[in-house]
């Protein structure tokens, strides 16, 4: 019985730490996320820095069956050459993606959070009271985490505030990017679904993953399909995002939802 | 002991809840987009010899249709930093994105052993670093236009969604003053770019109110030979025409002095033309059967119902109609039951034509001495949407992607009325003159060429 009870206990207190460690340590978990990113790229280089034969297009076009008398002889029906090549120009190895490039450098807001060295995108008034408020919102969820009294109850709502004014941000800064096909037949379903991965610096961790992937592949819905590349290409256009490190853990990762209903 | 247990247990509980928020992806929803032009870079296609320079005749023309349609802006190939010389090699990204262009076209043009051209394009997203799509054509080299326009289709529809319509043709009605003075209506065809216009019909009778068939292979029109209304079948690819039904002749009494009613539209099918025809008192809607040459009545109303269109599917025709006392647009099934009416603002609605896309009229408003191009949802919901007002517009024709109309529009000149084509996009926006030289009417435009 003893026995039991020790191994309950001792379970409990693992699991205990486990979660702790997960909120409280967040930086070490991302950095084994991140070392899984690395050799993806390097495959990637890899294989482009390989000489592969020529290149996949295929070369034989579909003879014409030239109508003589046809004053307006017709182009050939295309050949499809989706497959993308995958040689690179040899001599020079390319830098890798290093940072990203950020369309128009706007003038800086006076730099609140150190850590980030990223461009802002939102204009310098709202920044400065976004600012604020969300120091204060990280002050008071910080007095509930180190106030013994504090019950999880105030800890959570106060999370959830915390949430939303980063999303906030997040939307201010990912919305000049994203071209939007409200201009589609029925726009309100195209909706995208983007989980995006952020390096403490705002930078992606990895390439964003579309989580409604299949539902958009399957549909062959073309309109879908630039929404989704439309979406994609807005949260990698618009990163470094320029974020509170020390709420890192909330914003490590993001579901961003696009929708062009609006 | 027990109290470490529970001090233990406690901690545990507490941490579990704000740990599941901390680890829940953070939620961001993003509905406001720009609906900015797309930039991208198209760099002269590289000339791999003996094309005359086609590399670079290619790249523009891809250009001028894709910055025509208002959802593209070129990058000036003054700023390009990279220098595309092999086709096959992935790009810089990072040279493109720096010039802000999101996406990239290069291509190539090859000179065949039998003379034709092999034109091939690789389509890039800069930002993505995919390439989206690449295909390749063989063709004749007069035939390089044509290639340039299926490339920038191949690059609108890839981009949009959308449908392209670059390679397809408008039929308009070329207006000019005769030798001894006569006005004179002719028939004439241009690629949708302005390019290689050639007159259908000759200078010795009036013709209006050309309409395609779904292969685009034939046309309608109206023709006044002999100062008679007549609606002809043209085969495009023959040149032979054939005479439907004409005013004054068999059975057929009176028509408009402007053959307005003769114009008849091709069902989705092409087995059938849906026209106007005055029998006894007022005109009807009438289906006419193309194999059987029969003639079959929708409508019978002593008002007038003219101006028919079919829908996409073939399941409705849209016409106007003064049952209402002014002209206002109705919807029935194809079979002349169920008869709706769609409109039901003030003014005078007339000249119906079904979106390709199924859920829209386009029709011309007169209200108050002026004229106006709007749309109106083809179920009758919603409000009517203006697209554009003027001194006069007539005869709206759809691109086959039903994204621009095609209009006449009428201005004040030195000598009356002055008429030309003119196209706007479905947002009200890119209104654009068409590349045509004198005085034009009547635009119809071909479906895409197969």
């Amino acid at each position: 019985m003893r026995t039991i009870l020790v191994i309950f206990v001792s379970l409990l207190v693992h699991a205990g730490f486990i979660v702790a460690g997960l909120v409280y340590f967040p930086k070490n978990v991302r950095q084994f996320s991140t070392s899984q990113v690395v050799p993806l790229e390097l495959i990637t280089e890899i294989a482009e820095v390989t000489n592969t034969p020529e290149e996949e297009v295929e070369e034989e076009p579909v003879e014409e069956e030239a109508p003589p008398p046809e004053p307006d002889p017709e182009p050939e029906p295309e050949v499809d050459m989706s497959a993308a090549p995958e040689t690179q120009a040899a001599p020079e190895p390319e830098p890798e993606p290093e940072p990203e490039f950020v369309p128009d450098p706007e003038p800086e807001a006076p730099a609140q959070q150190p850590s980030n060295p990223a461009p802002q995108q939102t204009q310098v008034p709202q920044e400065q009271s976004f600012d604020d408020m969300l120091r204060d919102l990280a002050n008071s969820v910080d007095r509930e985490r180190s106030s013994s009294s504090g019950s999880t109850q105030d800890a959570s709502s106060s999370y959830e505030a915390l949430g939303v004014t980063l999303a906030d941000s997040i939307r201010s800064q990912a919305q000049p990017c994203f071209r939007s096909s409200a201009d589609a037949p029925n726009p309100e379903r195209l909706n995208v679904v983007v989980r995006v991965r952020l390096n403490r610096d705002g930078s992606l961790d990895g390439r964003p993953d579309i989580l409604n992937r299949q539902a958009i592949d399957v549909s062959g819905d073309r309109y879908l399909r630039v929404a989704r590349d439309r979406a994609l290409a807005a949260v990698i256009e618009c990163a470094p995002y320029r974020l509170p490190a020390e709420h890192f853990s909330i914003w490590r990762r993001i579901d961003v939802t696009f929708r062009s209903d609006g | 002991m027990t109290h470490f247990i529970r001090l233990l247990s406690v901690l545990f509980l507490m941490a579990v809840p704000a740990a599941a928020i901390a680890q829940q992806p953070l939620q961001v929803d993003i509905s406001r987009g720009n609906l900015e032009p797309t930039p991208i870079a198209i760099p002269a296609f590289i000339d791999n010899g003996g094309t005359n320079d086609r590399g670079q005749d290619i790249s523009e023309v891809i250009a001028a249709d894709l910055e025509s349609s208002g959802l593209f802006t070129t990058v000036d190939q003054r700023a390009f930093i990279e220098d595309v010389q092999d086709f096959n090699l992935r790009p810089r990204f990072q040279d493109w994105r720096v010039i802000n262009a999101d996406a990239l076209l290069v291509g190539q043009v090859t000179r065949q052993s039998d003379g034709r051209l092999l034109v091939g394009f690789r389509l890039w997203d800069a930002r993505l670093e995919e390439q989206l799509v690449g295909l390749q054509f063989v063709t004749a080299p007069e035939n390089w236009r044509r290639v340039a326009h299926r490339v920038a289709d191949a690059v609108y529809q890839q981009l949009t969604g959308e449908s392209g319509y670059f390679d397809t043709r408008v039929i308009y009605v070329s207006e000019s003053i005769g030798p001894r003075g006569e006005p004179m209506r002719r028939l004439a065809v241009m690629d949708q770019d302005g390019a290689n216009p050639s007159f259908l019909t000759d200078r010795s009778y009036w013709s209006l109110l050309p309409n395609y068939s779904p292969s685009a292979q034939q046309i309608t029109y109206v023709s006044f030979l002999d100062g008679q209304a007549t609606t002809y079948v043209y085969d495009l690819e023959s040149g032979r025409q054939e005479a439907l039904f004409a005013s004054g002749g068999t059975g057929l009494a009176r028509i408009d002095p402007d053959g307005q009613s003769l114009s008849a539209r091709f069902s989705p099918d092409g087995e059938q033309l849906a026209v106007s025809i005055e029998l006894q008192a007022g005109h009807d809607i009438h289906l006419f059967d193309l194999r059987s040459r029969s003639l079959r009545r929708l409508t019978e109303h002593p008002a007038d119902d003219v101006e028919p269109s079919f829908s996409p599917d073939g399941d409705q025709i849209v016409f106007s109609s003064s049952r209402s006392g002014g002209s206002q647009l109705y919807v029935m099934d194809a079979n002349g039951g169920n008869v709706q009416r769609v409109s039901f603002g003030e003014g005078r609605y007339t000249a119906p034509v079904w979106s390709p896309r199924g859920d829209l009229i386009v029709f011309v408003k007169q209200q108050s001495g002026q004229f106006s191009l709007g749309v109106v949802a083809s179920d009758g919901s919603g409000e009517e949407r203006i697209l554009y007002q003027g001194y006069y517009v007539d005869t709206p024709a759809w691109s086959p992607n039903g994204r621009v109309i095609l209009f006449t529009r009428g201005d004040r000149g030195r000598e009356g009325t002055e008429y030309e084509i003119w196209g706007i996009d479905l947002a009200g926006f890119n209104l654009r003159r068409m590349p045509i030289n004198g005085q034009s009417s009547d635009p119809a435009w071909s479906p895409l060429i197969e």
